[in-house]
């Protein structure tokens, strides 16, 4: 294309008076704009077509079955609101929004403690260090679901290791993934686990580009461990942990797989989420389903984008 | 080195889409080819065999099989039903779901070959699959929920015979929890352990047992919340409060390591479990008749079963397929595969065929001798009424009844939230 461009404006040259030549290249200059435009425009077709067909079209339909009463089999019926209406009744949804929010919360404070804690005991460039940072990564790689059968067999409570372990200290075996009361206490610290090592991994990266010089020049002016981390690496850290911190909450709003191989939302409803929900209804009531996902959706938007106003200057 | 890597990916690429391709049941041209979703009913080399020896038979017909697990089979049969891209034949388990029923998604048997003489073959619960005088689905074997016992621990207990009735039940229970200081769990219930979705089955046995009834067919509701719901669970919770039996530990594993000494669960366990094949279980263990309830002695009866989808374009050639696939002479796959209570009515087949069958239950005849019994004993009424609100009362069944289990909601407050759930799913 700019070998066609170029081999034109040179033949204009060539051919035409000082002003038809300026008026041409005038003309090639503004063709290979809207060229390029064009091509930035046709390059960007297949990732619009991806967004389009795999989130623009699901969200659209799901915002339209929410409209309809559908078991999958019959026909479609209209019936406006009344899913919505239906929702905001039912007192286990009520429930599973109670859980879904403790759920990210202690996930949220576990994990982020946790990864913040481990990243700055992390720092050093020592082989060891190297090669605990790819120990802790490991959970992550590995399934949610197969790591979540795993961790079902551990908390058992008769013949688990962890009733096991705990039976060493003299602490008497715990009904964990059965008891109501410990049950989503036991699929967060499964979570926390799995998890920590892929924001420790980020919080890590974001600490070695705080400059030395901070620290040194605090340490000169007397600033102790505390000081030192509440006013040179928080600051510092700010971006990042935001985006840690958001991934982790909407990541936390939509946990789904290993509650539902762990515990399939019991023991009662325990451990009930809002997508534990959205899955039972989905092959029974397509509408109600539909319905709620859009509840998680406004849910999960109107938060991030609390956040994002609370906290502006965090943006990249 | 980078060209190296590259054409070690592009090999690794090209190999995984080879072995992405399914060449080995292609569709012949020429034959009618059918589509069959089944889940693992029995072991997947067998009813592949099933299905490659129908194939070999046939000059006209070919069915192409697929199986789907047991978590989410029935949901991807449903949605591909619903999407107008399901199969001409798929798995539905007996008793029939009315969501399926509500679409007219069924081709009833007699638009598929099937005459009056053909299904009179079958012993009288195919009823379960009956829906205004047609048969909707072909009922391959049946399950039974029996009462599994050790009878070594009942021994050593002092007792020489399993329960027959609720009372007894709970009295051998709590004997053997107490006198082994909690190391034996005398009874647990299925559900209440690993196995969550079990407690549906369980609970079916129990409200049976109690006289209660799922809805009340006249004004479709549901009726759990009923005196007979009441004694139902009110009993099964009693196990918990007593500290007889304890949420978690699981019933098979327990069974088998000698820690639980009896449970009640479906017979096919006898060969899933291999119960049957262990050396180190024989001679400890048997099935016996659940132990009467207030009312009757009625348990959890279903069983696996194909449908026909009413749209398929081959109807008599499903017809076909379906009566090579349950004939008599398979009953023996069954009850090898899953100990899969025929579906035919002995007296009425022949008698070269009724003898096949007659000579495997002989080679265990206690414990084939207290499955039929049970099954005789069972009624369709609880799967008919089930078929309402199926997948919403499955769910609600699941949490509420675990709750009243662990003594975190009252019984009462369970049945009704249960109802609540079940009455607004139908009412959609």
């Amino acid at each position: 294309m700019n070998f066609f461009i170029d081999f034109m404006g040179h033949f204009l040259t060539l051919g035409g008076e000082k002003i038809k030549m300026k008026e041409g290249l005038m003309w090639i200059t503004l063709f290979r704009k809207k060229t390029q435009l064009l091509t930035g425009y046709l390059l960007l077709i297949p990732a619009m077509v991806c967004i389009f067909l795999f989130i623009l079209f699901p969200m659209s339909q799901t915002f339209i079955y929410s409209l309809f009463r559908w078991d999958l089999l019959g026909d479609k019926v209209f019936i406006g609101l009344d899913n919505f209406k239906f929702l905001f009744k039912d007192p286990f949804f009520k429930r599973t929004i109670i859980n879904t929010f403790l759920y990210t919360i202690l996930t949220f404070l576990g994990t982020f403690t946790l990864s913040i804690a481990t990243a700055l005991l992390m720092q050093s460039e020592m082989k060891i260090i190297r090669w605990a940072r790819g120990a802790i990564f490991i959970p992550v790689v590995v399934p949610m679901a197969v790591m979540g059968l795993i961790w079902k067999m551990l908390y058992e409570p008769q013949f688990g290791a962890i009733n096991q372990i705990l039976s060493f200290f003299r602490i008497p075996p715990q009904q964990w993934l059965y008891s109501g009361k410990l049950a989503l206490i036991a699929v967060t610290i499964f979570s926390i686990w799995k998890e920590f090592g892929l924001y420790t991994i980020i919080l890590i990266g974001g600490l070695q580009k705080v400059p030395n010089e901070l620290y040194e020049a605090a340490k000169i002016d007397g600033a102790n461990g505390f000081q030192l981390f509440f006013k040179i690496t928080l600051p510092s850290l700010r971006p990042i942990i935001f985006f840690v911190t958001t991934i982790l909450m909407i990541s936390s709003f939509k946990a789904f797989d290993h509650i539902w191989v762990m515990t399939q939302g019991g023991p009662g409803n325990a451990t009930s989420v809002m997508v534990t929900f959205i899955y039972t209804r989905l092959y029974d009531s397509v509408g109600l389903a539909s319905a709620a996902s859009l509840v998680l959706f406004l849910l999960i938007l109107t938060i991030t984008f609390v956040r994002m106003k609370l906290t502006r200057e965090e943006t990249y | 080195m980078k060209k190296l890597m590259f054409f070690l990916f592009l090999i690794i690429l090209s190999s995984t889409l080879v072995l992405g391709i399914d060449i080995s049941t292609a569709e012949p041209e020429g034959k009618i080819n059918l589509s069959l979703w089944l889940t693992p009913i029995s072991a997947e080399d067998i009813l592949h065999s099933m299905v490659s020896d129908f194939n070999s038979s046939q000059d006209k017909i070919f069915v192409k099989l697929s199986i789907v697990d047991w978590a989410t089979g029935r949901e991807q049969i449903k949605q591909a039903i619903g999407g107008g891209v399901g199969p001409d034949m798929f798995y539905l388990g007996v008793g029939l779901d009315q969501s399926y029923i509500g679409a007219n998604a069924l081709l009833p048997l007699s638009k598929a070959g099937y005459t009056k003489d053909d299904l009179n073959l079958f012993s009288p619960i195919i009823a379960m699959n009956e829906v205004n005088g047609e048969i909707l689905a072909l009922p391959l074997y049946y399950d039974s929920y029996v009462l599994y016992y050790r009878k070594d621990i009942l021994k050593d207990y002092g007792f020489i015979a399993p329960p027959a009735t609720w009372d007894e039940l709970k009295n051998m229970a709590k004997t053997i929890t107490e006198k082994s200081n909690g190391e034996i769990m005398g009874f647990q219930i299925k559900g209440a352990d690993d196995h969550l979705n079990a407690i549906n089955l369980a609970w079916q046995t129990f409200l049976e047992e109690a006289g209660g009834h799922y809805m009340d067919m006249a004004i479709l509701k549901s009726t759990l919340n009923t005196p007979e719901g009441k004694t139902a669970l009110e009993y099964m919770v009693s196990f918990y409060n007593e500290g007889i039996s304890k949420l978690g530990p699981s019933a098979v594993a327990g069974f088998r390591e000698g820690k639980v000494a009896m449970f009640e669960f479906a017979q096919n366990q006898i060969i899933y479990e291999k119960f049957i094949s262990d050396a180190n279980m024989k001679g400890k263990w048997a099935v016996a008749v659940c132990p009467k309830g207030s009312v009757s002695g009625g348990s959890y009866s279903g069983g696996q079963g194909v449908a026909i989808s009413s749209k398929t374009k081959y109807p008599e050639a499903c017809g076909t397929f379906l009566k090579y696939f349950s004939r008599p002479e398979n009953m023996l796959v069954w009850m090898k595969g899953a100990y899969g209570i025929p579906t035919y009515d002995l007296s009425k087949i022949s008698k070269d065929k009724k003898v096949l069958a007659e000579n495997f239950m002989a080679q265990d005849k206690e414990n084939w001798d207290a499955i039929l019994k049970q099954l005789s004993l069972s009624t369709s009424y609880p799967m008919v009424e089930q078929r309402y609100g199926y997948s919403a009362r499955w769910d609600a069944q699941k949490r509420y009844l675990i709750e009243a289990l662990m003594g975190e909601i009252t019984v009462e407050k369970a049945l009704e939230n249960i109802d609540n759930e079940v009455n607004q799913s139908i009412s959609k």
